[in-house]
């Protein structure tokens, strides 16, 4: 297992006045085009092993900050470093071992039409990859079952298909096609809101153990102030002006 | 509860449903005797995890369950409080005519429900406003157009939509989730029915729109003077929103009482253990307890006529958990447990 972590206080992400601007139709026949800003000189830092919560209403740009770190989205000024360089400089590739998004839906991230085993392994390929190896299929046995066993699941489950699994192991089955790649940040978009408490709980303490083991930095988008004062160090509060505040 | 001044509305008693499975070709109880009373102008919820039934609880008072495969017995005694038709009906009469003839104008017009996901309650191709106006014209078809028309303008102004003329006209696709569900609780509301039964109401809507809804369902509720039946997975929010709580495991009331009661001071080990999962401050940094193994198997019919249906998860366990408990009485709250009997 791929273990780079040496340094607790080491920063992992850094984000130095980051501002994002959106264009929205406006006036009477929605042709005029208007600037809205929706992060607008925001600054944290974020070192190693901490976990991050994003709280606010709806609509205030928790989840567009998520896709700027992932950098599925493109921003207007200010700089985001993830692991001492800045994300522009990554190539792809090298990009997709530093950070992950987990969506909020496990049924729309998995292919309906695939097994469960044939989707980790297109994932695994895409791991050897991403390091120029040549696919290995015993490394791949090796690490899925130790996926498995993390994460409580039966190796039956390769052979199923994401409809015949339950909400609880659906949503550990994404998780475990995110972390394939060994990610240093996992973004978590609301994991929990379509879960039942009991299983609220099993989730979070499977993000616990995963944590320890692949020295993982989360970042938690959430609307729920219990949860998110329950699992994270900081807390990042977005306001509807563009404010913000941090809690530690 | 039972008060003189209030007025029953809703009886079910010793509800059971079954469901019949092709495969085994067998039939499971999805439901095992439900007792649940109603008066006027209260709020209560059913509160249990996915696959407790609580969904078909709510179909069942109703008849909406699929009647190909679904089997009733025990009785859902419905009082109507309305000059139309006073008097008490049973919803699962076993006379086929009277059963129809009842059940159509039970439906949105004394009982009426609001659905799991909004997107799909309504028609793609119908614009919103004559939806409402339907549900209105169906139970009294004396009313002009206009009217008609103005009654779903006052009803959009009161879920609190923004310009109801131009929402009227808008289809279902040219709204928001939340906006949507607005439009659900107007068709709800249309008719002023006794009861109205929310079906998890903000599931399918954006996590942060939740309080919001609730809080526009149970104002309008309260203001309206009906009854809310809130089925829900989410204990928390039974503290804030309801009078009355029944927890639902597996097909089973376990507990039942007053909301806060419950919440603060739960006595079922199935109700206690749900509690502690809920994570907040004071746990930061320890591991969540869980409950441990999983729901049991209906077609099991030992395990589920024959044993208390929380003996294979529960910490507590003695040598008479292997038997069927009756429902004891401690302190204002009702628990079927053996660890409470005198």
């Amino acid at each position: 297992m791929k273990n780079n972590f040496q340094n607790v206080s080491e920063k992992v992400l850094v984000v130095s006045s980051l501002t994002k601007t959106y264009f929205v139709k406006s006036g009477v026949f929605q042709v005029g085009l208007q600037r809205k800003t929706i992060i607008r000189n925001l600054s944290f830092e974020l070192s190693a092993g901490t976990n991050l919560g994003i709280l606010g209403p709806s609509g205030v740009g928790k989840s567009t900050l998520a896709k700027i770190i992932c950098r599925i989205e493109d921003f207007d000024s200010g700089e985001v470093i993830v692991d001492n360089r800045d994300i522009k400089e990554y190539s792809r590739k090298e990009f997709a071992s530093k950070v992950q998004l987990l969506f909020q839906n496990p049924y729309s991230m998995l292919n309906p039409k695939l097994t469960i085993g044939f989707l980790l392994k297109e994932r695994f390929k895409q791991y050897f990859y991403l390091q120029n190896k040549p696919y290995d299929e015993n490394i791949f046995r090796d690490s899925i079952e130790e996926l498995l066993k993390l994460s409580k699941l039966s190796t039956e489950i390769l052979k199923m298909y994401p409809y015949q699994l339950s909400g609880g192991q659906r949503q550990r089955v994404a998780t475990i096609t995110v972390l394939c790649l060994y990610p240093k940040i996992l973004i978590l978009d609301e994991p929990l809101s379509a879960l039942d408490i009991s299983l609220q709980a099993q989730m979070l303490n499977f993000f616990y153990e995963i944590k320890e083991k692949f020295n993982l930095t989360y970042i938690f988008i959430t609307h729920d102030r219990d949860l998110a004062e329950y699992f994270c160090d900081k807390i990042l509060y977005l306001h509807e002006d563009g404010e913000y505040e941090i809690f530690e | 509860m039972k008060n003189d001044t209030e007025k029953l509305l809703l009886k079910i008693e010793s509800l059971n449903v079954s469901f019949y499975s092709k495969i085994r070709n067998m039939f499971y109880f999805i439901l095992r005797d439900i007792n649940i009373d109603l008066y006027n102008a209260k709020k209560i919820a059913i509160v249990g995890e996915s696959g407790s039934g609580k969904t078909t609880l709510a179909n069942s008072i109703l008849l909406l369950n699929d009647e190909r495969i679904t089997k009733y017995s025990g009785n859902i005694i419905f009082y109507s409080a309305k000059n139309c038709c006073n008097g008490s009906y049973n919803i699962l009469s076993t006379v086929e005519t009277e059963k129809i003839l009842n059940i159509q104008h039970i439906r949105g017009y004394h009982i009426s429900m609001i659905f799991q996901d909004p997107f799909n309650a309504l028609n793609p191709v119908v614009c919103v406003g004559e939806q409402v106006e339907e549900v209105i014209k169906i139970h009294s078809p004396d009313l002009t157009k206009k009217e008609l028309y103005d009654k779903t303008l006052d009803l959009f102004k009161k879920v609190k939509l923004p310009e109801p003329e131009i929402i009227y006209k808008k289809y279902p696709y040219q709204l928001s989730g939340g906006q949507l569900q607005r439009v659900c609780i107007s068709v709800a509301l249309a008719n002023n029915p006794e009861i109205i039964i929310a079906d998890e109401p903000t599931t399918a809507l954006d996590a942060s729109l939740r309080d919001e809804i609730l809080n526009l369902l149970t104002e309008l509720v309260t203001k309206e003077g009906s009854s809310l039946i809130l089925i829900t997975h989410d204990i928390n929010l039974i503290r804030q929103y309801v009078d009355f709580v029944y927890v639902l495991y597996a097909g089973e009331i376990v507990e039942y009482g007053l909301a806060k009661q419950i919440f603060y001071n739960p006595l079922h080990p199935y109700t206690q253990m749900l509690l502690s999962c809920y994570p907040d401050k004071s746990k930061k940094g320890k591991r969540l307890p869980t409950i441990p193994s999983e729901l049991p198997d209906l077609f099991d019919y030992n395990f589920v006529f024959g044993k208390c249906i929380f003996v294979n998860r529960c910490e507590k366990k003695f040598s008479r958990c292997e038997t069927k408990p009756h429902i004891n009485f401690v302190n204002g709250q009702y628990v079927k447990c053996f660890l409470y009997e005198k």
